[in-house]
């Protein structure tokens, strides 16, 4: 059997599991709207858990962490992982048990619900229910993009991008079709057993093939003074830095100590996600955060660890480069058009340039065998062009020539998702990828069956029942809406995800900020009874109006490190995003909604004494 | 207690800015765990401890008596009984 075919067979057993899960969770459900949408908030302690981390768990966790690493080393633990582990069981501590509590006392299913409620204004709601729901969104298609794109890379395009995609958007939408959030949580539980077992798994089996000696020679070699001698010109890019001085990835030096200190605050949207409060409404009893948080800390690092560790040795692997640049977009737009070059995809001129000047006797010798095979590389006029992707890769891959390793790098680096992947291919045996490759797709749709529920579960809690409220719509209907609305929703996302339109990568990108900057409203919703309505209001718009900045900023491809607003002390940061003093847009965006919820709530009308009565009866 | 825990929250957020091990890869743990994440794996045990602390001194017992108190909440508890 050929290679390509085992990693699928795995998938695909994996993923009927799935779907039989949510079929047979069908079978146990009741046709009402508490049980298809909280699973009658009846989830015991034990599967609570599980759940709630496969519900937080996306493919950035594996996939994403490997390829950040690559680029900026181990830091990259402590800047998402550590402080997550921190922040997230706090926020369910303190914020996650009121939700639960005020959830049974009320019957509230959504945060939008609370916050009509909490603020006696309709209004608040439904404009918080806009954002949120406009900025989660872009997950889903992210979700299926991910999952077209590893099942077309793990099986060696056997499964294209277009039908992996469409396959793990039809798994999805099955499971939660028909399983509702009894499905999605139980499907969670194989999730996260098996995206946990991948770590260890991963680490082991990778870690004894890497080049210079496993584990202790590449980190040995990496740190070895001889291969950290050269010298790095100004402004040049991370990855020509790394090539410079590879010890560097196993520091913090590569990531800026605001960036740093930023992500801090990024744990903040995690409670805030709508599908991560809504599991908070699921729980039998608030006994159940009780384990959640304790054992949280520790499953972030088994599994953010061993993704970043290798990811930082990764570089150290010719081989792996070679294939994330093959992959890499950019070198495919500039392969189309080679005689137009993209504007800002690779130095083009420079690196025609240095290909034309080599004098690397490998790169000759390389190019020989190159011709021998029947592909060209030839010059024209002041530039070259070049024939044949596999000989361009090989060409640049295999040199020893100072002035062209950069480029290979920052075409690779491009493409750093499939760092894990391309260690994978490379290391283990295609029965054990099939395994890992099964955690990895876990990982996409454990969090995926959740934000489209959670999506379904506000268009029909929030929207349809809200806006319907004297019609006494059955339960029966209510349920069918959210069944139409999951249809409606996925087939909308996997149409757009066709296209792989990068515009949502961007708005991911700020959907962090974004829900962390909403986390003063659900800390002055629980905590402080004298919040208003226009407190809230004043920090929404402000967090809106911030999310369609940095969209309108990110859609100009300004350079990194372009100033501004020398007043504001806005810049471009490294990732592109608008920063403010040379911190990540969270601080400003969350400092600032903080700051409007209290102000503006001291100078206008308290709630009603009856809302505060109702919210805070021990202060009443 | 709940003062001291209060300051070991701060303890902690404070802890994770190692700004001392910025440059720093070795001392290697056990032969191949560069500082940097040797730091963080301890850290992320001590904010298991701390969760682990809280659980146990600070838990929010109140909410444990949570009952239905409006028409629809009552409905739903009735639902899953």
């Amino acid at each position: 059997m050929s290679s390509p075919w085992i990693p699928a067979i795995f998938i695909f057993a994996y993923l009927a599991v799935v779907l039989y899960i949510g079929i047979f969770a069908f079978r146990k459900g009741r046709a009402t709207g508490e049980d298809f949408f909280l699973a009658s908030r009846s989830i015991g302690s034990v599967v609570f858990f599980l759940s709630l981390f496969a519900t937080n768990m996306t493919a950035f966790a594996i996939l994403g962490s490997s390829g950040a690493a690559y680029r900026l080393g181990i830091g990259i633990f402590g800047m998402m992982a550590t402080s997550s582990c921190l922040v997230i069981p706090l926020t369910l501590f303190f914020i996650g048990t009121r939700l639960w509590a005020v959830g049974k006392r009320f019957g509230h299913m959504t945060q939008v619900a609370f916050f009509r409620d909490r603020f006696e204004c309709s209004s608040i709601g439904t404009l918080i229910f806009a954002l949120t729901a406009a900025m989660l969104l872009p997950y889903l298609i992210i979700s299926i993009t991910g999952g077209g794109i590893i099942l077309e890379a793990l099986t060696g395009g056997l499964i294209p991008y277009a039908l992996g995609g469409a396959i793990v958007a039809l798994v999805v939408m099955g499971t939660v079709f028909f399983g509702g959030m009894r499905g999605a949580v139980w499907v969670n539980v194989l999730q996260t057993l098996l995206f946990l077992s991948f770590g260890a798994i991963a680490f082991v089996a990778i870690g004894h093939s890497l080049p210079h000696g496993g584990l202790a020679g590449t980190v040995q070699w990496m740190l070895d003074p001889g291969n950290n001698t050269a010298k790095t010109p100004p402004g040049a890019s991370s990855i020509a830095a790394a090539i410079a001085h590879p010890a560097t990835l196993l520091t913090r030096q590569r990531i800026p100590w605001q960036v740093f200190l930023s992500f801090m605050l990024i744990p903040l949207s995690s409670i805030m996600f709508p599908h991560m409060s809504i599991m908070c409404f699921t729980a039998k009893r608030v006994t159940a955060f009780r384990q959640t948080v304790v054992l949280y800390p520790l499953c972030i690092m088994l599994i953010w660890l061993p993704c970043v560790f290798l990811g930082a040795l990764a570089f150290s692997e010719p081989a792996v480069t070679r294939d994330m640049a093959g992959g890499s977009e950019q070198l495919q737009t500039w392969l189309e058009h080679h005689g137009n070059p993209q504007p800002g995809a690779i130095e083009t001129t420079a690196l025609t340039g240095a290909l034309k000047n080599s004098r690397d006797p490998a790169a000759k010798a390389l190019l020989q065998n190159v011709q021998a095979h029947g592909l060209e590389i030839e010059a024209v006029g002041p530039k070259t062009t070049l024939k044949g992707r596999p000989a361009f890769i090989l060409l640049l891959s295999h040199t020893n020539d100072a002035a062209l390793k950069p480029f290979i790098y920052r075409i690779a680096g491009t493409n750093d998702s499939s760092v894990l992947l391309n260690l994978l291919k490379l290391n283990v045996t295609p029965w054990l990828a099939g395994i890992l490759a099964a955690g990895i797709i876990s990982a996409v749709m454990g969090s995926d069956c959740h934000q489209i529920l959670a999506l379904s579960t506000m268009f029909t809690k929030d929207v349809y029942d809200y806006y319907n409220k004297g019609k006494q719509i059955a339960e029966s209907t209510n349920v069918m809406a959210g069944r139409i609305f999951i249809i409606v929703l996925n087939s909308l996302a996997y149409l757009i995800a066709l296209g792989k339109p990068q515009i949502f990568e961007l708005a991911t990108t700020y959907a962090f900020a974004g829900f962390a900057s909403l986390s003063p409203i659900m800390i002055g919703a629980l905590f402080w009874r004298r919040s208003t309505k226009y407190g809230v209001l004043a920090s929404t718009l402000w967090v809106i109006a911030w999310v369609l900045l940095q969209i309108v900023i990110g859609q100009k491809h300004l350079p990194p490190n372009t100033v501004v607003s020398h007043l504001l002390g806005f810049s471009i940061s490294p990732a592109g995003s608008l920063g403010c003093y040379g911190f990540s847009p969270v601080v400003p965006m969350t400092i600032g909604s903080a700051i409007l919820v209290w102000a503006v709530s001291l100078i206008t009308p308290p709630p009603s004494n009856a809302t505060v009565e109702r919210y805070f009866p021990q202060a009443a | 207690m709940k003062w001291f825990l209060g300051f070991l929250i701060v303890l902690l957020v404070l802890l994770h800015q190692d700004f001392w091990n910025w440059a720093a890869a070795t001392p290697l743990a056990f032969g191949f765990l560069p500082l940097g994440l040797s730091y963080h794996i301890v850290y992320a045990l001590a904010c298991a401890g701390l969760m682990g602390l809280l659980v146990r001194f600070a838990w929010p017992t109140q909410l444990e008596s949570a009952a239905p108190e409006t028409p629809e909440a009552r409905r739903a508890e009735e639902g899953h009984e």
